[in-house]
């Protein structure tokens, strides 16, 4: 007996919310997995090199057991992900806000603080980073704000604009500016694939930029984010760089002697300077992206650029071949979320911002990161493969 | 929402990709070059191979001094406390209590408290990590944690699980296996118990052999001590073997702090921008909240401010030790004109501004070619830094601060006057004087001028620099303390810290903080030197038994020793040796252009052939930091020749590395040693020589003898052969007797074979060769004859030039008045030469010019007194002509010069001398002139000579007749007034005429061998009642007896050298000749 799509569902509650029997396995984009799933294994053999290195010089610094272990532990959420219902996260999304709020706000309350910055609260397993899952939080969120609005009336931003804004600005508080600031990519990708003109964009970016400016300029900013800046802007070029290697670009000179110590074809596998000496600060997280240019080379690490563009491209496919639109806001907004990683993670690396700590999904150690790419991975191939009765617009524009 | 809204996103992204790879192509491929540099330089572990230096040998290649490879022990802290279990007891207990817990409280309970640690769990340090109480055995316990992050809980068990399993020694598979129990959740009981079952062993066998490791380490520590104790300084300070261990741990207390020292000083000036000891240490204490330096190194705040006192008393010292002469050196390298006076100005500016900018001021200025100049240094240290380095903010600026303390760098500082009166003023100013006008600025000006350029005076210039330098601190820290106050005025609440001081900016201590471990592992690991001769039995101890004494290590290094030093012997001739030293500033200054080049190419990341020869190049000019080279004496004069210079290896990877597994030589640049100078000297003689001087004999009449002179002689010796080879050149005091620099020369052990002390006649010892001059240019009749008589009330006098003989000698030819020193005849003599005439004697016997010990020329490091002014003698009256035929006032001669002059009257070629007879690799040659004396003058002279020794009336008789030496002499003895006291001065008498005493002959005296000169500085004996008896002390030597004889074996038949034709066998034939006909004209 068939049954009406629009029929109310029944069921557990369970199975509103994640279903098997509703991902068309057919459909599912097993490239956008099989490139992601490529990306993560080859992070878990640098993370195998560093720890190898480490194991060769006596220290103990990266744990490849570990993050072995955190990988198994989160590629669930990809499977759950995976299976998510669209009507039960569209239906849910101000939960998964909510929560993801919450999160944050607990984090001055019990987290803990580590380099300065009080971001992370204990869990048994692993540390949780309520910032990453504050990520996801405004992707279903912004989805399920732009689910009704096609941003025509200036009263139609506000709102998506607010439910940015919120985490952006308790994520900065924390303070953990690089994080909130991935969070303006993915909020104005997501608002242009939501309809919003190129120009006004454009216009908010360039307001943004004024502003940040202008904060700058005018020590509206922390000292240390005006001093970020003035660091980059002093170590613009190799000489300047190296005149301040062991002041304030400390962390910039080590990430910069590894990458352009790569060369075109790298030093080989654990055989970097960043390896060897270990001066490089957060070479397993977000500087990681060095450490692979070191060993990898021009040539590698320019595949790998490409790998990591392509899944970005994969994802955007994804979305474009989504009925749904709040499916395909999501699908999109997963998207931006690796490029948004990818270009400020690899931009800070080679200098072409200012230092900030963002880690680059599926090579940066890190459970937070994981879960939470894993998660939305799973969403974006899950949803675009869900058989869902729709009555949004979209379902009938094509 | 359409398809459409993706293909501009995918431009995009694709547009990011475009620009990231562009940008990765820039660093990777375009600036590879320089960014490999860096990483190489990162990694490369590259050591200088210093060169052996040549070693000086005597005469029969016997060493005098030589490089030796010897050892020296050093400390590595790290070392210490990673690997040896003393150690990692301490700081795992320093890590649990967070208080600095000490070796000597440690070593106690050394063993329950290894037990201890070794049974905590993972799970309970993990516990303890966030904040958890933590169980210790014997009823010990860490209390639980209430601000786990301020107490850095995690930290701190993260090295209580390193040092654990340092102390169970556990194995990398071991680390490992525990690692995956831990992530798989495995119960671990404790540390012990888990190393006990992957070992298949009880577990009481495991906490035995821990039990066993832990005492043996004390137990090794104790015998280390005892064999440090054995030698050096150590033995007096630890002459009781049961203090041994202790003073050792009060050692390692001692080295742990320097490191924790050196650590919290670097950490402060990396995120504050200036070091600790700029600033006063109360203005500091009272001002910075330092909690996080504190939490850094778990000191309380007696630590932290013997911490700040120790590096302020060290800047404080540093500026007379290291400011002083840096800054005297940039002046001097500076162009001798008014730019020194910028250059001043320039420097001043940098002893106030922060080191980074002063390092790239200075780079900038050598690229430039010019001194560094103040505008080269905008920001002001301290001052600039302490607005962004607090959390307090004021409104307005530190402007004021600055230019106070800065205000001469203002253009307007001295408008109008010129760049030395600036500096005039500069200095009235920082002394808070009323700044000089007109002619009183003019006067300081020029002094300054004249000091600085004209004149050169580091002695002048030093005190005024170092006031200088004090005043600006002066001034900056009340500066800083103003600024400070006002801070604190500006302070919200919550900007200042719980003790109530100005609170740091977090990502200053953010800054800090990502480099501890990097500073701790730099500080730990450099070493300690421990004993610097350290003896054998330590040596071998320390090297067979590695493991057992992790942080103590034995490194080769080159040592200059000095030969026949054993046995508390002194080293012989070590006054004409000379020392080594390091470079001064100066000098090393003069080389960084070149060491700029040489850190470039060493920084390469690859470099081709030219570059490696390039590098060879360098390395042979450039001089190694501390590198030792020859200051005075002939290690400084053939310092080139002694001197090689120094390779240099480089390998890719870390220094452990290396160490571990060999590493890559990637560049072997040979060292080149220097060559050994083989001297003219005979070590026998030499020793002789200085042991005669030593201990002198005096007239046996005690009446006529200095007994003064005797207990504290002053004085020298010349041995030479009669072609001009030195044999000895011994003087006294061999040892300073007094404090230099402020000491009479009298009291300092210097050379005085080669040097002029204050006024240095010859005296009486000059009359042969006047003598001598005379008979051949003035025709001197040799039976012409003087009389030389007493007058009443005056003694015997010519033309009031004194006689020694207070009745006369009455009337006396040539001959007579030789043997008896007649000062009457030679007054009379002398009064027959002309100004003209005098020099052309002096010249003829090499008076006034250099002896030719120098064979490459004036050089410096080893001084040689040549009196030039011999070249221009005019007289200035009668008086100075009779003085001159008597060597008195007129005529100065150094021992080396009258050895000469003796050579040449002995043989008729006036030699050049020789105390070199090899160096840099090549024969030193000799030379000699004929002497422009004939054969019948000599031989007059020569037969008057000899019988000042074997004539009873002879002035050398009493001492040196064939009597009493076994051969026969020709000499002649001297006495020059150097002084008269004033009355009252001497216990001696009321007034008591000091003199030098001289006698200088040659031996056996028909058959010259050995010429000697003896030399008694300032004594009031004459020489018949010093000098010669000193001279019969010396000849009676066996040293010179054996020397002799072996000179007889080897000298060829007269039938030899005729055949030879050599000169020598015709001056020979010649004087033989002469000696016939002279004696049958006396008949």
């Amino acid at each position: 007996m068939s049954t009406s799509p629009f029929a109310r569902e029944r069921g557990s509650s369970l199975e509103r919310a994640v279903s098997l029997r509703h991902v068309r396995w057919l459909e599912v984009d097993w490239h956008v997995l099989a490139v992601a799933l490529s990306l993560c294994a080859l992070g878990l053999v640098f993370v195998h090199a560093m720890d190898e290195a480490d194991e060769y010089y006596l220290r103990g610094d990266i744990d490849f057991v570990k993050q072995l272990e955190r990988v198994i532990l989160t590629f669930p959420a990809l499977l759950v992900g995976l299976l998510v219902r669209p009507r039960w996260l569209r239906r849910s999304s101000w939960l998964v806000f909510v929560v993801a709020v919450i999160l944050l706000l607990l984090v001055p309350l019990v987290g803990e603080v580590r380099n300065g910055a009080r971001r992370w609260i204990q869990l048994p397993r692993f540390d949780l980073q309520p910032s990453e899952l504050a990520k996801l939080g405004v992707i279903v969120i912004l989805a399920r704000a732009l689910y009704t609005t096609r941003l025509k009336r200036a009263k139609d931003w506000i709102v998506p604009l607010a439910l940015a804004g919120l985490p952006m600005g308790l994520v900065a508080l924390q303070p953990d500016l690089g994080t909130a600031m991935t969070i303006v990519p993915i909020t104005l990708g997501m608002l242009y694939a939501a309809g919003a003109r190129m120009r006004v964009l454009f216009g908010g970016v360039l307001l943004v930029v004024l502003l940040g400016a202008g904060a700058v300029r005018f020590g509206v900013v922390h000292e240390y984010q005006a001093q970020r800046v003035d660091t980059w802007l002093d170590a613009l070029t190799p000489e300047q760089l190296i005149e301040n290697k062991n002041g304030t670009a400390f962390h910039t000179y080590q990430a910069r002697v590894a990458i352009g110590n790569g060369g075109w074809l790298g030093t080989g596998l654990g055989q970097g300077v960043a390896n060897e000496a270990a001066h490089l600060p957060e070479r397993e997280t977000d500087s990681i992206f060095a450490v692979i240019a070191e060993e990898t080379g021009f040539v590698g690490t320019s595949g790998l650029l490409a790998l990591y563009v392509l899944l970005v491209i994969l994802l955007f496919n994804t979305a474009s071949q989504v009925r749904e639109r709040f499916s395909r806001l999501v699908v999109t907004g997963v998207g931006l979320y690796f490029a948004s990683h990818l270009f400020i993670n690899v931009s800070v690396n080679l200098g072409l911002v200012p230092m900030t700590g963002v880690p680059l999904p599926l090579f940066s150690t890190g459970g937070s990161s994981l879960l939470v790419t894993f998660l939305s991975l799973g969403l974006a191939v899950g949803l675009a493969a869900h058989r869902e009765p729709s009555l949004d617009e979209d379902a009938f524009r094509e | 929402m359409g398809r459409g809204r993706f293909g501009p996103l995918i431009a995009l992204v694709a547009l990011g990709l475009v620009v990231l790879v562009a940008r990765l192509f820039q660093i990777q491929v375009l600036e590879h070059g320089v960014w490999a540099a860096e990483a190489a330089d990162l990694v490369r572990s590259g050591s200088v191979v210093p060169f052996r230096r040549g070693a000086i040998v005597d005469a029969r290649g016997r060493d005098l001094a030589y490089d030796r490879r010897t050892f020296q022990v050093e400390f590595c802290y790290r070392d210490f406390r990673r690997s040896n279990p003393l150690g990692a007891v301490v700081h795992a207990q320093s890590a649990l209590f967070a208080r600095p817990v000490g070796y000597a409280e440690a070593i106690g309970e050394l063993v329950p408290a290894a037990r201890s640690l070794a049974s905590l769990s993972p799970s309970a340090l993990a516990t303890f990590a966030k904040g958890g109480g933590l169980a210790l055995g014997g009823g010990r316990a860490v209390a639980p944690s209430s601000d786990p992050e301020l107490e850095q809980c995690a930290a701190r068990a993260a090295d209580v699980r390193f040092y654990v399993q340092s102390l169970l020694q556990f194995t990398p598979a071991e680390r490992r296996e525990l690692r995956k129990a831990i992530a798989n959740e495995r119960e671990i009981v404790s540390y012990v118990d888990f190393v006990a079952e992957r070992r298949r062993q009880t577990r009481d066998e495991v906490l035995g052999e821990l039990d066993a490791a832990v005492t043996g380490a004390v137990q090794d520590l104790a015998r280390l001590a005892a064999l440090l104790s054995a030698e050096g300084e150590r033995r007096a300070a630890r002459n009781d073997p049961a203090t041994a261990l202790a003073g050792l741990l009060g050692e390692l207390e001692a080295w742990r702090s320097r490191v924790e020292d050196e650590v919290a000083s670097e950490l402060f000036a990396r995120a504050a921008g200036f070091g600790i000891g700029r600033l006063d240490p109360r203005t500091a204490l009272a001002a910075f909240d330092l909690e996080w330096l504190q939490r850094v190194l778990a000191w309380d705040a007696d630590r932290l401010a013997a911490w700040a006192e120790r590096e302020r008393a060290e800047w404080t010292r540093s500026v007379a030790e290291w400011s002083v002469p840096a800054i005297l050196a940039e002046l001097q390298l500076a162009p001798a004109d008014e730019r020194r006076a910028d250059a001043w100005f320039g420097e001043l500016a940098a002893a106030f501004a922060p080191a980074e900018d002063v390092v790239a001021a200075r780079k900038r200025a050598l690229r430039e070619e010019r001194p560094v100049a103040p505008g080269d240094l905008p920001r002001a240290l301290v001052l600039d830094e302490l607005d962004s380095l607090v959390e307090a903010e004021c409104a307005d600026g530190f402007a004021d601060a600055r230019d106070a303390l800065f205000g001469f760098r203002r253009p307007e500082f001295g408008a109008g006057l010129d760049p030395w009166e600036r500096v005039a003023a500069l200095e009235a100013d920082l002394d808070g004087e009323a700044r000089p006008v007109d002619a009183a600025l003019a006067a300081r000006a020029a002094e300054w001028r004249k000091h600085a350029v004209d004149d050169w005076s580091g002695e002048w210039l030093a005190p005024r620099v170092e006031r200088a330098l004090l005043a600006g601190d002066a001034l900056l820290q009340r500066e800083a303390a103003r600024e400070l106050d006002r801070l604190f005025a500006c302070a919200a609440p919550d900007e200042l810290g719980a003790t109530r001081k100005l609170l740091w900016r977090a990502p200053r201590i953010a800054l800090a903080g990502e480099q501890v471990a990097y500073v701790q592992k730099d500080r730990g690991n450099r070493p300690f030197v421990v004993e610097e001769a350290p003896p054998y039995e330590l040596v071998e101890t320390l090297s067979r038994y590695r493991t057992r004494f992790a942080g103590f290590s034995v490194r080769p290094r080159e040592e200059r020793v000095r030969g026949f030093d054993a046995a508390g012997e002194r080293t012989p001739a070590a006054l004409l040796l000379g020392g080594l030293g390091e470079l001064d500033m100066l000098a090393l200054k003069r080389q960084r252009r070149d060491r700029a080049e040489l850190d470039e190419l060493l920084r390469a990341s690859s470099r081709d052939e030219q570059d490696t020869r390039r590098l060879a190049e360098l390395f042979a000019r450039i001089d190694r930091p501390g590198e030792k080279r020859g200051t005075s004496g002939l290690e400084g004069y053939f310092d080139p020749e002694l001197s090689g210079h120094d390779g240099y290896r480089e390998s890719r990877g870390l220094q452990e590395l290396a160490e571990r597994d060999g590493g890559r030589r990637d560049l072997d640049l040979e060292a080149r040693d220097g060559h050994d100078l083989v001297l003219t000297l005979d070590l026998d003689l030499q020793r002789a020589a200085e042991w005669v001087l030593e201990h002198p004999v005096g007239d046996p009449d005690p009446d006529r003898r200095d007994d003064a002179w005797l207990a504290r002689p002053v004085g020298a010796i010349v041995l030479a052969t009669v072609d001009g080879d030195v044999l000895a050149a011994a003087s006294v005091p061999l040892e300073d007797r007094a404090e230099r620099p402020l000491a009479r020369h009298h009291d300092l052990a210097v050379d005085r074979t080669l040097r002029l002390f204050d006024h240095q006649p010859p005296g009486s010892v000059f009359k042969p060769f006047v003598a001598a001059w005379a008979l051949d240019h003035l025709g001197l009749d040799p039976t012409r004859t003087v009389l030389c008589q007493g007058v009443a009330g005056d003694g015997a006098n010519y033309k009031g030039l004194h006689c020694a003989s207070t009745y006369g000698h009455g009337v006396v030819d040539l001959e007579q008045a030789l043997k008896v020193s007649c000062n009457c005849y030679f007054a009379w003599l002398g009064e027959q030469f002309d100004s003209a005439q005098a020099v052309a004697c002096l010249q003829t016997f090499g008076f006034g010019s250099p002896t030719g010990v120098k064979p490459f020329g004036a050089r410096p490091g080893w001084r040689e007194d040549s009196w030039p002014q011999a070249a221009t003698l005019e007289f200035q009256g009668l008086r100075q002509r009779l003085s001159f035929g008597n060597g008195l006032a007129v005529v100065q001669s150094t021992p080396l010069q009258v050895t000469r002059a003796l050579c040449g009257l002995a043989t008729g070629e006036l030699p050049a001398m020789r105390i070199a007879a090899e160096a840099g690799g090549a024969p030193v040659p000799k030379s000699a002139a004929p002497l422009e004396i004939s054969p019948r003058a000599r031989q007059l002279v020569i037969r008057a000579m000899q019988l000042v020794a074997s004539d009873p009336k002879g002035t050398a008789h009493a001492a040196l007749s064939e009597s009493d030496l076994g051969f026969e002499v020709a000499v002649k003895t001297g006495s020059a007034d150097y002084k008269a006291l004033p009355k009252g001065a001497s216990a001696d008498g009321p007034t008591k005429v000091r003199k030098h005493t001289w006698i200088g002959g040659w031996l056996p005296a028909n058959d010259p061998k050995l010429v000697f000169v003896v030399f008694e500085f300032d004594t009031v004996a004459t020489a018949s009642h010093g000098a010669v008896w000193l001279a019969q002390e010396l000849l009676q030597r066996e040293e010179l007896r054996a020397w002799l004889a072996a000179q007889t074996a080897a000298t060829p038949e007269v039938g030899e050298d005729a055949a030879t034709g050599s000169p020598a066998a015709d001056t020979s034939a010649d004087d033989a000749a002469t000696a016939a006909n002279l004696a049958e004209e006396r008949r």
